[in-house]
């Protein structure tokens, strides 16, 4: 059975097709608003970024100490034990230089590339990284495994997020 | 283990396009009526349908399952949706697997359709969701974050060049030249690949599978029944599947480790001992160019880090000695999530019974494997198929 | 600790807000279109029909659900039915009260083996009976859009 030998469904057609009336066509854009609890490892983990410190959660069976924390540990399949702070220092695990936004689109004429990267906080069990970005460094600059801070918002200024980093940029060591 | 084996006889696949008239149902019937007509069935001679579709938000359809069921034959059939995101459409002949290899029924349609173009402009708002609610979404994500720097940290460990890993865009989409479905045959050099525009360092336009419209379909059945369909069933001997940690930025970007352990458990099953050398031809998954070479890795079908050097060597050509992506693969056929997947299966059915016309692989090969990837990035799907 | 751990005070209970940003733009498909550019330009019914399962589909569709079949003819059928059930709706979606009351009801399309859910339009609550005949109410043809509210309602026939 050659696919050759099948005539083929599915009828391609340009998006100007919908706008000059070539077909039907009905839009809809749905109010998918949403209030998630944060739980208990996550409620404390904003509430501890709020006071400018990290905190993961300590597995004793294991002896990971995870980030970011969670209740129980899923390779054990047990609760976790501890609550620990680690250091706002840590390591590029990977990182990229980013021209789009989050929407597919190009970042504006001028407007610096969003240097997101994976960072591996000093304190947490090696591998534990955390997704975050870059700054104060030019993208030719950047390595992977080179050593970086956080960068703070001001206290009055946090609010329990993730952003209350506003960044990592590099340090020597 | 007491259970029937299971043979693919018949497949059926629309085009995938960019965007499509049909409405998701219209494009998997379409898909499983082809699929029904290339092995001489009727809906009467189905007994259960099994469907493969990818995120809900992707359609705009809630419930896109239930929405889908008419379209897939499910009409007063037990029927049932499995989903593990873009690895689903190799989790499909594995889903219908567990129908007849139970021995609960004898022929299973199984059916993946995906229609994303009704996400405008562009998914990325449904892709965004992959992403943490609280601890990621803030900082304002795109899904090629994930791809580049997973890329990343595999060029790094291995000392691999982004001029290496383009041959592989350039190799599918090539191969796609000779695809009826295919939505972006061409033929391009590694250059066009480097100078298309950067979205992400280091993934450019063209390292990257399009967004697309299409369904595709295949009929399952056991084995005494099998013989009554066809002379040429292609048999299920191995499925695997796995998943690893959700918090991707925790695993190790440079191995697919969850893929080595579906492939493992599918390994086992078929009773392959050395996969490099009875896995004859394969269609790892290519949503992005570096992950057919991760994948190979994953699935042992190269050393670490030496799929690059088979790569290089011509090997994964469809005339070299290990076929990679015979069909064109995501890169190149286009990638309708789902029926992506199912699309890759469909290409190795056909390979072994030797219907793939101008793709067709010289060597006669006996025993293929497809492998698809997906969730929070998480997943791995494994078939090993035999003639 | 870990699972067990409660958390007591309101004051720790955090959630974070988002949204889901997406938007979308249905196309028809191959039988909507056509039933709703006949519906718009001449204010017909069409319908499909598979032979093979003796079933009649309203709107028309490209293929038979039962069978799988293809179906490549559309033809028109009147439009009237007569009324299936009903329910009369005093809220709006957000639970605000409607100031008048509205019926809503399913109606047997004659001619065909389909049902429509749709508004009553022309009968008090109290008037609408099971199995009462209706006929359909479209808007004026520069008013439709090719859409089903091209249809007003259903009005007692
Ligand atoms: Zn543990
Ligand atoms: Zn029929």
């Amino acid at each position: 059975m050659e696919l050759e030998r099948f005539e083929l469904g599915a009828t391609h057609y340009k998006e100007s097709d919908l706008k000059e009336g070539k077909l039907l066509s009905l839009p809809w854009t749905p109010n998918l608003k949403y209030a998630w609890d944060n739980g208990v490892a996550i409620g404390r983990y904003l509430a501890e970024l709020k006071e400018g410190r990290i905190i993961a959660r300590k597995c004793n069976k294991c002896r990971r100490i995870m980030l970011p924390p969670r209740m129980f540990c899923e390779m054990c399949w047990r609760p976790t034990d501890e609550w620990v702070y680690v250091k706002d220092t840590g390591r590029v695990n990977t990182y990229s230089v980013c021209y789009v936004n989050w929407d597919a689109s190009r970042i504006k004429k001028g407007e610096k590339p969003h240097l997101p990267a994976v960072i591996e906080i000093d304190g947490a069990s090696p591998g534990m990284g955390i997704l975050h970005l870059l700054g104060e460094v030019e993208p030719e600059d950047i390595k992977i495994g080179m050593w970086v801070r956080a960068v703070w918002k001001k206290p009055e200024e946090r609010e329990g997020a993730i952003t209350d980093i506003l960044y990592f940029k590099p340090v020597r060591r | 283990m007491a259970y029937q084996r299971v043979a693919i006889v018949g497949a059926g696949i629309t085009k995938f396009v960019r965007r499509a008239q049909e409405t998701g149902k219209e494009l998997a019937f379409q898909a499983a009526k082809m699929a029904l007509d290339s092995c001489g069935l009727t809906m009467k001679d189905i007994e259960c349908v099994s469907l493969g579709t990818a995120p809900d938000a992707f359609d705009g359809v809630h419930m896109k399952g239930e929405y889908l069921a008419d379209g897939s034959g499910g009409w007063r059939k037990p029927y049932m949706r499995h989903f593990v995101g873009g690895g689903t459409g190799v989790f499909a002949p594995i889903h219908g697997w567990f129908h007849v290899a139970s021995g609960m029924f004898d022929t299973c349609l199984v059916v993946c359709s995906e229609k994303m173009s009704s996400c405008h402009p562009h998914p990325q708002g449904a892709f965004k969701t992959i992403f943490d609610h609280t601890t990621e979404q803030p900082l304002n994500p795109t899904l090629i974050w994930i791809f580049a720097l997973e890329m990343n940290r595999y060029m790094q460990t291995y000392g691999i060049t982004k001029e290496e890993i383009a041959l592989v865009s350039v190799k599918n989409k090539k191969n796609a030249m000779d695809h009826p479905s295919a939505q972006l045959p061409m033929e391009i050099t590694v250059e066009d690949v480097l100078n298309s525009e950067v979205l992400a360092w280091p993934v450019n336009r063209l390292d990257i599978s399009p967004a697309s419209d299409g369904a595709a379909a295949i009929v399952l059945a056991s084995e005494h029944v099998a013989k009554r369909i066809t002379d040429k069933p292609v048999w299920i001997d191995g499925v695997g599947w796995n998943l690893d940690t959700a918090y991707w930025a925790t695993r190790d970007l440079a191995y697919p480790r969850y893929v080595e352990k579906a492939a493992r458990m599918a390994y086992e099953m078929a009773g392959i001992k050395e996969p490099q050398k009875e896995i004859e031809i394969a269609e790892p998954y290519d949503p992005f160019d570096y992950k057919e070479l991760h994948h190979m890795e994953g699935l042992l079908l190269a050393d670490r880090g030496k799929a690059v050097e088979m790569l290089l060597d011509g090997k994964t050509q469809r005339d070299g000695d290990r076929p990679m992506c015979p069909s064109g693969g995501a890169l190149g056929v286009g990638n309708p999530i789902a029926a992506t997947g199912l699309m890759k299966v469909i290409e190795i059915f056909l390979q072994l019974r030797g219907e793939a016309g101008k793709r067709q692989v010289p060597g006669n090969p006996r025993c293929g494997l497809a492998q698809a990837w997906g969730d929070l990035m998480q997943v791995g799907t494994v078939v090993v198929l035999r003639r | 600790m870990g699972l067990t751990e409660r958390t007591n005070r309101n004051v720790d209970l955090t959630y974070w807000e988002g949204e889901i940003p997406v938007n979308y733009v249905y196309t028809y498909g191959l039988g909507l279109e056509a039933f709703f550019r006949a519906l718009k330009e001449q204010g017909k019914f069409l319908a499909s029909r598979c032979e093979d399962c003796g079933v009649t589909y309203l709107p028309a569709r490209v293929f038979c659900e039962r069978c799988l079949g293809k179906l490549e003819t559309t033809f028109a059928v009147p439009g009237t039915g007569k009324v299936y059930a009903y329910t009369v709706v005093h809220r709006n979606v957000d639970e605000s009260p409607k100031e008048e009351p509205v019926v809503l009801a399913l109606v047997d399309m004659d001619g065909t083996d389909c049902r429509f859910v749709h508004y009553l339009t022309g009968v008090e609550p109290g008037e609408v009976k099971v199995g009462m005949a209706v006929k359909p109410v479209l808007k004026a043809k520069k008013d439709r859009k090719g859409g089903i509210e091209d249809i007003v309602g259903f009005a007692p026939a």
